[in-house]
């Protein structure tokens, strides 16, 4: 049995059909990019692996166990879930809003225990944002602010992180800072499902791409395998050559006039 | 530019207007009141019933035929200048504040303005009007709806605290609390004098502005580059609504949604073009209050309601309808 | 830090609560004549504590929920569908007694609850919405308060001090109607507070941080609910506390609920007292209602925070 199943999956906002019928596997330890062109489903799809959004039909299974019939707090024990545009409350400081990332093992009113205040202390360090643990998490740039994001995740010590369009909004600078930071979670043993807007990164960072078209599976496999010009040209309409990045040896994409 | 509009809308229209007229005029009377009546004023026979036409109806009729024609031109301009569909004088606290202003003109008793109460009113229009616009980010050009709303409601609250507090204060102001609802029960020839004036400067003046909100309509930038001056329009627009609004509060005292739902619904009978736009929302508007009036005088007969109430009664499912439209747009 | 700013907090209160129950009279003066102290003054006291502090928590609850700084129950139309409610009550059953009017408030919240729900709710619940819808029906139940009023004149101007908010007039037996519902009310709302910190971090983050978002949501609801009509039911509509408390305790303590609500209910309490005593000695005789001087106080800082806040 694989890490996570989707098997039969549909979801639809009112009438509009986003994902009809997707069956698909990811494997464990891995970091699996979903692509495809805006509106093809792969946000929806990753919301509904972390049960955010409920699917009209099909079964999410992490590790054999439907995440939709299993309550909040369990699967907040087992995956992580970074939002495309998460808020930043305010009047909250930095070291609170990783804290938060031990709710799913604290109790009801939210108490951390010493060992909680080390895990906290440990993933800023990570990210390092240690000194500047007790400013207001609303006076951070917003490189800093995803980073404090991720520390939240590192703290929730969960199995499985998703990352929903990371990237979007950051300068070149720190989007490779959090790709970067991305593979050094996966080197930690973590599974990562990562929606990825720039095509190369997701050929350079990932080791697996899933491609999805109009709600439906186009493709899956390594970078190097599936990444070709007829898969451009069929799923985003481009005319392409592919070439292999000099640095890191990946597909890279190379737009034709 | 193609003008939406067939013999049969005006004609439709202008016999909804006459009816209501005619309704306002006659029924809900303790007095039965028939037609015929109408026909003896007018051949100048003095009877009772005559003279209660004369005296006290027509004058009533005529003053709710303006006030609403007025109101709705007032919130046609506000949703033209801020291109949002929620602007209106009732919403804007523009009608409490007119009434605050001159239940402040009530106690203190001034020697000379007291007896201006177009002069308060339309200072008081003015001062909730431009605080409302500034709050909701008029000054720096980007008008967000729920901010408008959200600064139109602390206006609102505040101009009516201290109206409050003013009445509690002082015995004498107690009179203005019918006034206070919005009511027309009280209207004479001697409001009627007040008000035309300032209403038909101001319904002109504001036909006289339509082609300018066309061009507002496609946006600053655009409307600048056409030729227009988007803040000048905006002065000379905002001037006429207090002046309407400002005159309309002082007569009838603050009626609301008339502004905000009126303009809506001449939108749906004729399009965008303000040219139309105006005088059809004045046509609709007239008809809408004279038929509240008639309401007002059934609903609880044979004792009076505040037209004010019924319309408020009427309209904020309208305005609950519209706030729901409003999310989806934006 | 916290400890320091919550013994201010006591201090305003304690300084309220001694303004209060002195008012115009000096201490040698207010020695004797004990029973102005015990029966009037004290209840009156006490009353505004709790219904102010109700009035706190359920602010904070609203901005939790609604994730908008700006929010409160008066606006989003539940203080004002309990007013009629009570209004309903108070004249067309004038002789029921007054213990009815909380039940009556409470219902009338929540169906207002339901309606705005209904018209404004997509399974999201989307913040600006609430407030849209909410401030419609707000004006729509004014409107129908309005009419009440008008049909019954016989008794309006009972009605009229008591819906623009006063603790005039209010004695023990009040107390005794409002207190036993706080005691259940208060804690369960401190019991949300992990949660709603939860929220503040947005609907995906805090499902996978273990909450039941539309459950903690719908739950604060009820709860900021029933804290406004109850207090709505003894001391009438007070406008803005339920605004102003929790956002000054925002400041004060930080976003974290846990001592966030607290202090809301220890400013909201001490708001409403320093409202009362200014109403009542500002212009003696004449005694303003509280709710006028909340609403002046209120207002202008309303429109300040309207200036400063950018989440638009």
């Amino acid at each position: 049995m694989s890490y996570l199943n989707i098997e039969g999956l549909r979801l639809s906002y009112g009438k509009r059909t986003v994902i009809d019928n997707l069956d698909l596997e990811i494997s464990a330890g891995r970091i699996t990019a979903l692509i495809g062109p805006n509106g093809c489903g792969k946000s929806t799809l990753l919301k509904t692996i972390a049960r955010v959004l409920t699917p009209q039909k099909g079964r999410v299974r992490l590790k054999s166990q439907d995440i939709h019939k299993q309550d909040s707090r369990t699967i907040s024990q087992q995956l992580a879930l970074l939002p495309q545009s998460p808020i930043t409350p305010e009047g909250v400081s930095i070291r609170d809003l990783v804290g938060y990332g031990r709710a799913p093992w604290c109790g009801r009113w939210g108490r951390l225990s010493s060992n909680d205040e080390q895990i906290v202390t440990d993933a800023l360090n990570q990210v390092g944002l240690a000194e500047l643990a007790d400013r207001p998490a609303t006076a951070l740039s917003g490189g800093q602010r995803q980073r404090a994001w991720i520390a939240m995740i590192l703290a929730q010590q969960t199995d499985l992180v998703l990352l929903d369009e990371p990237t979007t909004w950051l300068d070149i600078n720190h989007q490779i800072e959090l790709l970067q930071m991305m593979r050094r979670l996966n080197d930690s043993g973590k599974t990562i499902v990562v929606v990825l807007h720039d095509l190369n990164q997701a050929c350079r960072y990932c080791d697996e791409l899933v491609v999805l078209q109009h709600g439906q599976l186009q493709s899956q496999g390594a970078p190097a395998d599936i990444f070709t010009p007829q898969l451009v040209s069929s799923v985003f309409d481009v005319q392409a050559e592919i070439h292999r990045d000099p640095v890191s040896g990946s597909p890279t994409l190379v737009a034709l006039d | 530019m193609i003008f939406r509009t067939s013999p049969l809308l005006s004609v439709a229209l202008l016999l909804l207007l006459t009816c209501g007229f005619m309704m306002a005029l006659l029924g809900g009377s303790t007095f039965n009141l028939q037609p015929t009546h109408l026909w003896q004023a007018l051949a100048g026979s003095q009877t009772l019933a005559t003279e209660l036409l004369l005296s006290l109806r027509l004058p009533r009729v005529l003053i709710a035929a303006t006030v609403g024609a007025t109101l709705a031109i007032a919130g046609a301009l506000m949703q033209g200048i801020t291109r949002n569909p929620l602007a209106s004088p009732a919403l804007f606290g523009i009608n409490t504040g007119a009434a605050c202003l001159l239940v402040v003109g009530q106690t203190l008793n001034l020697p000379l303005i007291s007896n201006m109460p177009l002069l308060q009113t339309t200072f008081g229009a003015l001062l909730a009007g431009a605080a409302v616009f500034l709050l909701g980010g008029g000054g720096t050009g980007r008008l967000h709806p729920t901010r408008l709303v959200l600064a139109g409601i602390a206006v609102n609250a505040l101009f009516l605290a201290l109206t409050r507090t003013l009445l509690i204060l002082d015995e004498q102001a107690q009179s203005v609390v019918a006034w206070l609802a919005g009511s027309l029960a009280d209207t004479d020839w001697g409001h009627w004098q007040q008000l035309w004036p300032a209403a038909l400067l101001g319904t002109v003046a504001a036909f006289t502005l339509g082609p300018k909100l066309n061009l507002l309509a496609l946006g600053d930038e655009t409307a600048a580059s056409l030729g227009g001056s988007p803040a000048r329009v905006r002065l000379h627009a905002s001037a006429v609504v207090v002046l309407l609004a400002g005159s309309a509060v002082a007569v009838s005292g603050p009626i609301a949604f008339i502004g905000l739902m009126v303009p809506h619904l001449a939108r749906l009978l004729v399009g965008q073009d303000h040219r139309i736009l105006l005088p059809v929302t004045g046509l609709l508007g007239a008809a809408l209050l004279c038929w509240a009036d008639y309401l007002s005088r059934l609903l609880q007969y044979p004792s009076e309601t505040p037209v004010g109430l019924v319309l408020a009664l009427l309209g904020a499912p309208f305005f609950v309808w519209l706030s729901r439209q409003q999310q989806e747009t934006t | 830090m916290a400890l320091r700013i919550g013994m201010i907090a006591v201090g305003l209160l304690l300084m309220a609560v001694a303004g209060v129950l002195l008012g115009t009279l000096s201490l040698e003066q207010a020695m004797t004549r004990a029973w102005v102290m015990q029966d009037l003054r004290l209840s009156r006291v006490v009353i505004a504590i709790l219904a102010g502090s109700a009035l706190g928590v359920a602010g904070a609850l609203t901005q939790g929920v609604i994730r908008n700084p700006l929010a409160s129950p008066d606006l989003i139309g539940v203080t004002a569908g309990a007013s009629l409610a009570a209004t309903a009550t108070l004249l067309l059953f004038p002789q029921l007694a007054h213990a009815w009017l909380i039940p009556a408030a409470i219902v009338g919240g929540l169906v207002s609850l339901l309606i705005l729900l209904w018209l404004a709710g997509d399974s999201k619940l989307n913040p600006t919405r609430l407030v849209l819808v909410g401030i419609a029906l707000s004006f729509w139940f004014g409107a129908l308060v309005d009419w009440l009023l008008s049909s019954q004149p016989q008794q309006i101007n009972a009605a009229l001090v008591w819906l623009t908010g006063s603790l005039w007039g209010r004695g023990w037996s009040h107390v005794w109607i409002l207190l036993p519902w706080l005691l259940v009310l208060l804690p369960a709302a401190f019991t949300l507070s992990l949660k709603l910190d939860l929220l503040a971090l947005g609907d995906e983050s805090a499902q996978c941080l273990g909450t039941d978002v539309k459950r903690v949501r719908l739950l604060a609801l009820i709860l900021a609910v029933t804290l406004a009509a109850v207090s709505v039911a003894v001391c009438g509509a007070i406008s803005f506390i339920g605004l102003v408390a929790p956002h000054l305790a925002r400041l004060l303590v930080g976003g974290r609920h846990l001592l966030l609500m607290p202090t809301a209910a220890l400013l909201g309490a001490a708001l409403l007292l320093l409202a009362d005593i200014t109403a009542r000695t500002l212009t003696p005789p004449i005694e303003l209602p509280a709710g006028v001087l909340t609403a002046i106080i209120g207002a202008p800082y309303f429109i300040f925070l309207l200036l400063r806040y950018r989440g638009w």
